[in-house]
């Protein structure tokens, strides 16, 4: 798994670089740290990168989640091995390098102009498999130069977001299902989800006039199966698509909402993107997107 | 031997209901006879008279017959009670009403999601089949470990009509029980638990049915708070006891409790 952490530098994305150092102790995921700076500084050395707000942050992260993993001996991202790698240096210089590496990438990095953009277009480039972003938790997002940034990214990524809220531990994982094409990569981030989070989980299947889709009824047993096997708690329910609104604002006071978002699925038909967005902005916990 | 009569269908309801039912086999010696109603797609008279109408619901009695057996093959290693299907035609509420009149089952049993709408569950306990049903019900919601019962009491509530009809079932199940007395407030934000039950109304008289009828009574509280919170609180018991039957006001908070409690729920 490839997690893209999108951060800033507000008091919630030190908490979601402690939430993922977690989460990749139990995946060992290839992990890169993101920060964005809108302007790229002067190239004629008046204000050094290494002076910049985001860059002395990205720093404090990159210590923070290492020393999650303090037994070298036991982690991923512990330099194991070296060799010279040929590196673009821009301006069609290439210059062989030596390079460090650990059994699992660990990438700090920083790109500049707008933050959604260059969010998404860092998950696209390098195939992440989950965007996770930090949003506050009023319906004021505070996430710097935009503040829609965790809504656009959920509207628009490629892959699966998680949006962490600011130090809002969930009490159930609710994870909504309404197609049978249910990837086993999804079921296992939320398997993780449920272990990091010590909470019991909910699988709530999608009706239609009262009425469960035999494959939906079929996945879900399924499923239910995989985590008992897991020994996973799972309960099982089922909401109309007429009440999912309601159903959606109730869960999101307390658990965390998982909605799968794939192009097969009927939430994305009934839940349309402006109720995502809505969703991320007044959810009162963090919101995971599967796709 | 605790007679029971389980309503199936080919999904996943009926799968945590069997399931269930095999937990229960460790507690007391069950025999479990499972029924399933193929309901015609035309509603209303059944078609045709005589030779041909026969023909045709033997045709869709054997359809759902296959699709039976397959969930009984599946399920039978988690409940080996489990007897061979009883698969028949016709509105499912008076074929199951028919067989549990004339059959001497002791208990009712059938898997159901829990849902969102309480009105669901309003409408299931309220339905012809629960009310006019010979024996108690359990609904079984999800597959929760059989290991401790909470029974239920609240304001208005009967002992004896609670009591008397669960206590065969439960000293042969030797459960821990403990008696729960709700008072649903929807306007309490936090859940408050108190283990002082004995000054709630109602609940020494309550006690005193359960210990005359040799019961295994563990301890008692006052749950007080949101129907939801409460309904939250009580997922820690493998089975919730709840006398509603003709008892309740339509419109009492108890079957919002018992609507969003996700465990199984006996019903009397």
């Amino acid at each position: 798994m490839r997690i893209l952490v999108a951060l800033d530098t507000n008091r919630y994305s030190q908490y979601v670089v402690n939430e993922v150092a977690k989460l990749a102790m139990n995946t060992w995921a290839d992990v890169t740290l993101l920060g964005v700076e809108s302007r790229k500084p002067a190239s004629n050395g008046t204000q050094p990168p290494r002076n910049l707000p985001i860059v002395r942050k990205l720093q404090e992260f990159r210590e923070e989640f290492l020393g999650y993993f303090k037994d070298e001996s036991v982690s991923p991202y512990a330099i194991k091995r070296w060799g010279y790698e040929l590196v673009d240096r821009g301006k069609g210089l290439l210059e062989e390098m030596c390079v460090c590496k650990g059994m699992k990438d660990f990438r700090v990095r920083i790109r500049f102009g707008q933050p959604t953009k260059q969010i998404l277009t860092e998950a696209v480039e390098e195939q992440s498999d989950l965007i996770v972003v930090g949003c506050s938790k009023g319906e004021q997002c505070t996430w710097e130069q935009d503040r829609n940034a965790p809504e656009k990214i959920v509207k628009a990524a490629p892959c699966s977001v998680l949006v962490v809220k600011e130090e809002k531990k969930p009490t159930k994982i609710v994870c909504c299902l309404d197609h049978d094409s249910v990837s086993q990569e999804s079921l296992e981030l939320i398997n993780q989800m449920v272990t990091l989070h010590q909470t019991d989980l909910a699988l709530v299947g999608l009706t239609e006039s009262e009425h469960l889709r035999e494959e939906v009824d079929q996945k879900m047993k399924q499923i239910l199966q995989y985590y008992t096997a897991q020994k996973i708690k799972a309960w099982v329910s089922v909401v109309d698509v007429s009440l999912l609104d309601k159903f959606i604002a109730d869960t999101a006071e307390k658990g965390l909402i998982a909605l799968w978002m794939g192009h097969k699925s009927l939430i994305g038909k009934f839940f349309s993107q402006d109720r995502v967005g809505k969703l991320v902005r007044s959810a009162q916990s963090s919101v995971l997107i599967l796709r | 031997m605790v007679n029971i009569l389980v309503s199936v269908n080919p999904d996943l309801a009926s799968s945590i209901a069997i399931r269930y039912a095999g937990q229960l086999a460790h507690f007391m010696e069950i025999a479990l006879q499972p029924i399933h109603v193929k309901e015609p797609e035309q509603k209303g008279s059944l078609f045709g008279t005589g030779w041909v109408r026969h023909t045709w619901e033997h045709a869709l009695a054997e359809k759902g017959e296959e699709e039976i057996n397959l969930l009984i093959r599946t399920e039978k290693p988690y409940c080996p009670a489990l007897a061979a299907p009883r698969v028949v035609v016709g509105e499912r509420e008076n074929e199951i009403l028919k067989e549990l009149q004339t059959g001497a089952y002791d208990l009712f049993m059938e898997g159901i999601l829990a849902s969102f709408d309480e009105g669901d569950f309003k409408k299931l306990i309220t339905s012809k089949l629960y009310q006019s049903a010979p024996c108690p019900a359990i609904v079984v919601k999800n597959l929760v470990p059989l290991e401790k019962v909470a029974l239920l009491s609240y304001v208005g509530l009967e002992p004896s009509k609670l009591v008397d009809d669960v206590s065969d079932i439960l000293r042969q199940a030797k459960l821990p029980l403990d008696v729960i007395h709700l008072v649903p407030k929807k306007d309490k934000k936090d859940l408050e638990v108190n283990e002082e039950a004995h000054e709630a109304q109602g609940f020494d008289n309550l006690v005193d049915a359960i210990r005359k009828k040799g019961l295994d009574l563990q301890k008692g509280q006052v749950l007080t708070g949101h129907p939801k919170d409460i309904a939250d609180y009580l997922s820690r018991y493998g089975l919730v006891v709840c006398a509603v039957r003709n008892a309740l006001d339509k419109k009492s908070p108890i079957h919002t409790v018992l609507a969003f409690t996700p465990s199984p729920i006996f019903i009397c």
